[in-house]
């Protein structure tokens, strides 16, 4: 697994916690001691998962990554070179060179890293660290503009500059399921033209909503384009790289609910503080509904992005990198890799939380992001329980620990700021009733809250007093380039960013030009016992210092 | 060695520090699975989405021992690529093409533009212009090619997609616009669609002779005001047994009796707009008239009738590069 990927919260996780029963706290709460459990089988579940489709994927021509483990370049060390080392009691360690370094063909060097870990994996399907033009640009132009359905006929489609696999988008269609005299029919839109190789093609694409589909056929030439169970204000746009989607469907995962499971697409959405990319999802399965028009995607999370230099990003555009883990941005001048999926919080505050804890913290949402409210009520998890004082408190990710007042409002935190009598639960367990407590997050990061309370068991005699704390922690969500690199200064500003057809990476620049990009990793993977390093870019030389 | 004890010396040879040229280290992967599937192996260094977009081409454009499958197989062992060189389209007016049967052959070393084809009788066939794309004529340059076909009345042409004009004109891949259909089941029905259309007038045969006796034209039919093309419901052209009547441009037929849906027919039909493929790589068949016309001077003798003889300058170098490479010898 890479090793970015071990912190995100995985899927699978809730997915496992859905075959537990329903009122169970694992199957409801994501912090639950459960799901903490549940979540390191998940990961790796969803990892497992992960490479069983990307291999299944390469089973059939059509649906191969391009991109596999391929094409390396070897420099064989010197029999008489020696790694240094360093002993342990119970083996011999290899230490990675002091530094490796490689002679580009302009005479500059780079300092090359070891893959981390010296894994395959990360040596090949990680983030690249550099980033050169290749020699290819085309004026961007798509092979079809974004189309009103009733003008379809009065526009002429463009061949795309590489002829191949094309994205179909649509939008602004209302239900993807039509009535149509008493017959329920999918939105269809119909392409014919001619195939890569001059054959003349028909292909058929089933809309199940508003967003981009791939062509199954590769095209080199679009002449016809037919709509079927499509409104006529519908805009529909084709194009020959996967720029400018509006969001992406993530196919090598779902979107699991406590009760449903769903599809994800990932999108960005611009706030006041910069970018934050924005997951959200689509029930397709839910056919009455669909059918009714609900068929829009609801946003689930949000995460604010930042720049591996810790800077908010004011990003202009996003693509998904088929057959990786990452979605990358772009501000103009950078590419900024992400891992979209959420990050796990740091769980180790719920250290202070006392065993057994009766007057528990509820809130609205497990989920946040900076800007966002959260709901605090209380809620007692036995009956029979007499609440003398409860004091609510936040850690904030500055460090600063405030009180809270029943408006939210952030107050001093100090041993008198109690709430006496609260209240009794008699037969059975139930909220205390007061309002629930309203607080914003303003910053980014992990935000800790704390219920202290003083509580007795109404049934004995003579009340023995306990102090109990429950702890809740809430994210407001941020997440750290796993690299933003330099575009080369040639492309000019870049306004987006895609892959084509054989997933090779474009940008297009402001003026509307596509120019095709070369990743380079520079790394290198060592075989200390045969004394060879393998790298994935070529050099002209390549100088190793144990 | 324990940590700490490492020393660097900068200004030595040792063991400890070392510069060389990586070189290529190539792993087989799934693609490579694939390609021995397809029997295409992976170029030195081959790019994987340049491997995969050859491995695509395995099948729609087959390698083989014919003059085509040549050219495709070679092409792609070769690392290079075929586009679409070049798009020929009939020049309609009124809906309809202004020759009256068109067709488009591309020889080795021509494209000949008839305006009026013939059916087995090519001296009956009016040719509209002849390209020559062999040698420095009128179409040496794909963009001469589509300037010389301007010229024309009958037909118009304009580069593919990909192309850039300056590619010559003599990697047209040998083909014709019209295509034949050696066998093709009819359907036990009275009416019924052909699996093309554009059907060449006069090329098709049916085996159920009984059948399909005696065709219906379509003045005979009374369906020359309403154009070529018929309501089935409206205006049945049959009237007794063994009659049939073919809509050409459609590519239907009405019989006045069902056929038994185990007959087959022979035909040929028209493929329009002529999309031509164009490879870098050329194949000549020596046993081609077209090229032997290139290769050897023609001696026209009496009665109009005439051979090849000598070979030409270009012919001699042919077959002194050819035989260089072999160890054939002349008269052997």
């Amino acid at each position: 697994m890479l090793k970015s990927l071990q912190n995100r919260r995985s899927w699978v996780t809730q997915r496992l916690a859905n075959r537990y029963p329903a009122w169970s706290r694992l199957r409801k709460l994501a912090q639950s001691v459960g799901q903490q459990l549940l979540s390191a089988a998940g990961r790796e579940m969803e990892d497992a998962y992960w490479w069983t489709n990307y291999n299944l994927g390469n089973y059939l021509l059509n649906t191969s990554d391009p991109y596999q483990l391929e094409g390396l370049e070897r420099l064989i060390l010197p029999t008489t070179f020696t790694f240094r080392t360093q002993e342990d009691s119970d083996a011999i360690l290899y230490i990675a060179p002091e530094l490796v370094r490689g002679k580009l063909s302009n005479d500059t060097w780079v300092t090359l890293s070891q893959a981390t870990d010296n894994s395959i994996e990360e040596f090949w399907f990680s983030e690249p660290a550099r980033i050169t033009a290749a020699d290819e640009s085309y004026d961007y132009l798509p092979v079809i503009p974004s189309t009103t359905v009733s003008d379809l006929s009065t526009v002429v489609p463009k061949n795309p500059s590489i002829a191949g696999k094309l994205w179909v988008s649509l939008s602004n269609n209302g239900a993807a399921v039509k009535n149509y005299k008493g017959r329920i029919a999918r939105s269809t839109i119909e392409i014919t033209g001619r195939d890569i190789h001059g054959k003349v093609a028909k292909e058929r694409l089933k809309f199940a909503f508003n967003g981009t589909v791939q062509t199954r056929l590769a095209w080199s030439e679009i002449s016809t384009i037919t709509t079927k169970y499509i409104d006529s204000v519908a805009q529909i746009r084709i194009d020959w790289l996967s720029a400018n989607q509006t969001d992406f469907l993530n196919t090598y995962g779902l979107h699991i609910t406590q009760d449903r499971e769903k599809f994800r697409f990932w999108s960005i959405l611009e706030k006041s503080f910069g970018t934050v990319l924005q997951h959200k999802v689509f029930s397709p399965s839910d056919f009455l509904s669909v059918q009714e028009g609900d068929d829009v995607k609801h946003a689930e999370h949000e995460v604010a992005l930042f720049s591996e230099s810790n800077a908010n990003i004011s990003a202009s555009n996003m693509v998904s990198w088929p057959k990786r883990r990452y979605v990358i941005l772009t501000d103009g001048e950078k590419l900024h890799f992400f891992i979209p999926d959420v990050p796990t919080p740091d769980y180790l505050p719920l250290l202070d939380k006392t065993e057994d804890v009766a007057c528990q913290i509820y809130t609205s949402s497990e989920w946040a992001v900076k800007g966002d409210s959260v709901s605090l009520e209380t809620n007692l998890k036995r009956a029979f329980i007499r609440v003398h004082r409860t004091r609510w408190s936040v850690v904030r990710p500055d460090g600063k620990r405030f009180g809270l007042d029943s408006n939210g409002n952030e107050i001093t935190y100090s041993t008198s700021a109690w709430t006496e009598n609260v209240g009794t639960t008699r037969e059975k367990k139930m909220g205390l009733g007061e309002d629930p407590i309203e607080y914003t997050f303003q910053m980014d990061g992990r935000y800790t809250f704390y219920l202290e309370s003083t509580i007795s068991d109404i049934l004995s005699e003579t009340p023995r007093y306990t102090d109990q704390v429950d702890v809740k922690i809430i994210e407001a969500s941020k997440d750290i380039a796993q690299k933003s690199v330099y575009l080369p200064v040639s492309v000019g500003t870049v306004s987006s960013v895609g892959f084509d057809a054989y997933n090779r990476p474009w940008v297009i620049n402001q003026a509307g030009v596509a120019h095709r990009l070369n990743f380079h990793w520079d790394t290198y993977l060592a075989d200390f016992a045969s004394k060879m390093l393998y790298t994935r870019d070529s050099y002209e030389s390549l100088e190793v210092l144990a | 060695m324990p940590t700490g004890s490492f020393v660097i010396y900068f200004d030595v040879e040792n063991d400890n520090k070392y510069t060389g040229t990586p070189v290529a280290h190539q792993t087989k992967n799934d693609l490579d699975a694939h390609g021995t599937f397809l029997d295409l192996v992976r170029l030195p260094q081959e790019d994987g989405a340049d491997y995969y977009k050859r491995l695509q081409s395995v099948i729609p454009l087959r390698g083989g021992s014919d003059q085509e499958g040549l050219i495709h197989g070679i092409t792609r062992e070769l690392g290079l690529e075929e586009l679409i060189g070049l798009k020929i389209t009939p020049v309609t007016s009124g809906g309809v093409w202004r020759a009256p049967a068109p067709r488009i052959d591309i020889t080795s070393t021509h494209i000949i533009l008839y305006s009026d084809y013939r059916e087995g009788n090519l001296s009956a066939s009016t040719i509209d212009l002849s390209v020559d794309i062999h040698s420095h004529g009128s179409g040496y340059l794909m963009s001469d090619v589509v300037s010389a076909i301007q010229g024309s009345e009958f037909f118009v042409a304009e580069l593919g997609p990909y192309m850039t004009g300056k590619e010559k004109a003599n990697g047209l891949v040998p083909m014709s616009s019209n295509t034949v259909v050696p066998k093709e089941w009819v359907k036990g029905n009275t009416y019924w669609f052909f699996e093309n259309s554009d059907i060449v007038p006069g090329s098709i045969s049916f085996t159920e002779k009984l059948i399909f006796n005696t065709e219906v034209s379509p003045e005979a039919a009374d369906l020359i005001d309403s154009g070529i093309t018929f309501s089935y419901s409206v205006n049945t052209p049959v009237s007794k047994d063994g009659e049939y009547y073919i809509d050409y441009i459609n590519g239907s037929c009405v019989s006045y009796s069902s056929s038994s849906g185990r007959g087959t027919c022979r035909y040929s039909h028209r493929n329009f707009p002529m999309q031509v493929r164009w490879s870098p790589v050329v194949v000549y068949s020596l046993r081609d008239d077209n090229y032997k016309e290139k290769v050897f001077e023609d001696e026209v003798m009496p009665d109009d009738w005439s051979y090849h003889g000598l070979t030409t300058a270009e012919g001699s170098d042919v077959f002194e590069q050819t035989f260089q490479g072999s160890n054939s010898l002349w008269g052997k």
